[in-house]
C-alpha cells in the first residue's frame, strides 16, 4: 500500500470513529468521498473498498434507527482494530478486519442482510460514477469497482454534470446528416 | 473495404435503455455499410449481462441485433494489437503523485482501434473520457485537476503520438443517432397530440440519452432542439 493511500484512509477511518461516537451520522457519507481521489488516481482495491465500506455504513446507519447504537458501537470496535492494524503496517489483517465490517452489521440485525448486499451494490455504482466524474472513464470506474458498464452508464446519466463540447455540436450534427445522406 | 461506424459499448446501451435500439435498422440501410463493435464490446454489452439477472433482457435485445446482423462482432488480432499500443499511449498520457492515470479500458480503446484498422466513417462513443482524450485532451486535464485538486502533469510526446495515431476518427454520439432518425421521420410515431409536438418530442429523446449516460450537456441539448425545430 502506497504511503499517501495509508496516510489517506487513516485520516478517514479516524474521522468516521468520531462521528459514529459523536452519533454524527449524516456526516459520514461526505467521508466515502474523501479516498476517491486516491482511487482515481492510484486504483488501488484499498481506497476504492475504503469509499465503499464508509458510504454502506452511512446508509445503514441511516436506515437502522432501532439498533443503531449497538450497531455503531459494533462498527467503532472494529474500525478501532482495523486503524491499529493498519498503523502497524499489517496490510492483509487490516483488509481482513475491514472485510468484517459489514458481516457484523448483518450479525447485529438479521433483517439488514438483504438491505446491506444492495446498500454495498449501490455503493459500489455511486463510487463507481465518482471515478468517472474524476475523468476515468466509463468502462475502466466499472472495472474498478466490479460492477456492469449498463449499471454505471444508467447512473452517470442522473448525476454527473457533462462539460462544454470540443466540437460544435451543429457541426457534429451536419457530420452525421453526411453519414446517412440526410 | 466495405463501409463501417464503429461502436463503443455506450451508445449501444444508451439506445437499448431508451427502447430505440430498432432506429439501428433503418439507419445501417440508409448509410449503406456494416455497424461493428470489437468483441470486447460485445463482451460488456452481452456475454457478461446474460450471466446474471440485471440488464440480461436488455442483453437479449442486443444480442437479436448481432444475431441479425445489423450489429457486426469483429475480432481481428490486428486490432487488437493496435489497441494495445494505443493503450499503452493513453494510459501514459496524465500522472498525479508520480503516477500514470489509468484512465481507459481495452473494450474502448479496441472500439478506437477497430475504427482506425477498417477506416470507419465515424466512432460512436457516448462516454466523456474517451472522446475528450482524442478531441479536447486540455480540456480533461482541466477537469481531472479541478476534480482531484492536485497539479496532473502531461506527457507532451505520448499525448502528440496518441493525437497522430487517432487524428482521422470522426465521432458522433446516440445522440445524434436519434436527431438524424428524427429528422427522417422514424420516430413520427411518437410525435404526442400536445402543443410543439416536435419540439417536445426531440427534448424528450435527447434527456432519455443523456440521463442514460450519453455525455451530451443541456446547452447542446437545447441548441439540437431549436435547430430541428427551426421553422419546422
Amino acid at each position: 500500500m502506497e504511503d499517501v493511500v495509508k496516510k489517506d484512509i487513516l485520516t478517514v477511518l479516524r474521522e468516521v470513529v468520531i462521528l459514529l461516537e459523536d452519533e454524527e451520522y449524516s456526516e459520514i457519507k461526505e467521508l466515502s468521498n474523501h479516498t476517491i481521489h486516491n482511487a482515481s488516481i492510484f486504483q488501488d482495491k484499498d481506497s476504492v473498498a475504503a469509499a465503499v465500506i464508509i458510504y454502506s455504513i452511512s446508509k445503514i446507519m441511516e436506515r437502522s434507527t432501532e439498533k443503531r447504537e449497538k450497531i455503531g458501537e459494533s462498527i467503532v470496535k472494529v474500525l478501532k482494530d482495523a486503524i491499529t492494524l493498519l498503523e502497524k503496517d499489517s496490510v492483509e489483517e487490516y483488509r481482513d478486519s475491514t472485510k468484517s465490517v459489514l458481516k457484523i452489521i448483518s450479525e447485529t440485525d438479521e433483517r439488514l442482510q438483504m438491505f446491506i448486499e444492495e446498500v454495498i451494490r449501490q455503493a459500489e455504482i455511486k463510487k463507481g460514477s465518482k471515478l468517472y466524474e474524476h475523468g476515468i472513464s466509463a468502462a475502466h470506474a466499472a472495472e474498478i469497482l466490479g460492477v456492469s458498464q449498463w449499471e454505471i452508464m444508467n447512473y452517470i446519466g442522473k448525476t454527473t454534470l457533462t462539460e462544454e463540447a470540443a466540437v460544435d455540436v451543429g457541426k457534429r450534427l451536419d457530420f452525421a446528416r453526411k453519414l446517412f445522406g440526410s | 473495404m466495405v463501409k463501417s461506424i464503429a461502436f463503443d459499448t455506450g451508445p449501444i446501451i444508451s439506445l437499448a435503455t431508451n427502447n430505440l435500439l430498432w432506429i439501428l435498422e433503418p439507419l445501417r440501410k440508409d448509410f449503406e455499410g456494416d455497424f461493428l463493435m470489437p468483441d470486447s464490446v460485445r463482451k460488456e454489452l452481452i456475454d457478461n449481462p446474460m450471466k446474471g439477472k440485471r440488464f440480461k433482457f436488455e442483453a437479449m435485445q442486443v444480442l437479436s441485433f448481432v444475431n441479425r446482423g445489423i450489429l457486426k462482432t469483429v475480432e481481428m488480432p490486428q486490432v487488437k494489437s493496435e489497441a494495445a499500443k494505443l493503450l499503452e499511449t493513453a494510459n501514459n498520457v496524465f500522472s498525479a503523485k508520480g503516477k500514470w492515470i489509468q484512465l481507459v479500458h481495452p473494450a474502448e480503446i479496441e472500439a478506437v482501434a477497430l475504427a482506425l484498422f477498417m477506416k470507419s466513417s465515424a466512432f460512436v462513443v457516448d462516454e466523456r473520457t474517451t472522446r475528450m482524450l482524442i478531441e479536447y485532451p486540455e480540456k480533461l486535464k482541466e477537469i481531472m485537476e479541478h476534480r482531484l485538486h492536485t497539479k496532473i502533469s502531461v506527457d507532451r510526446h505520448n499525448l502528440d503520438e496518441f493525437r497522430k495515431r487517432t487524428s482521422s476518427i470522426r465521432m458522433i454520439r446516440s445522440t445524434e443517432l436519434v436527431t438524424i432518425a428524427f429528422e427522417k421521420g422514424l420516430l413520427d410515431q411518437y410525435l404526442p397530440n400536445i402543443p410543439e409536438p416536435k419540439r417536445e418530442l426531440m427534448d424528450s429523446l435527447l434527456w432519455g440519452l443523456k440521463l442514460n449516460g450519453c455525455s451530451i450537456s443541456e446547452k447542446e441539448i437545447n441548441k439540437i432542439v431549436k435547430i430541428e425545430t427551426k421553422n419546422k
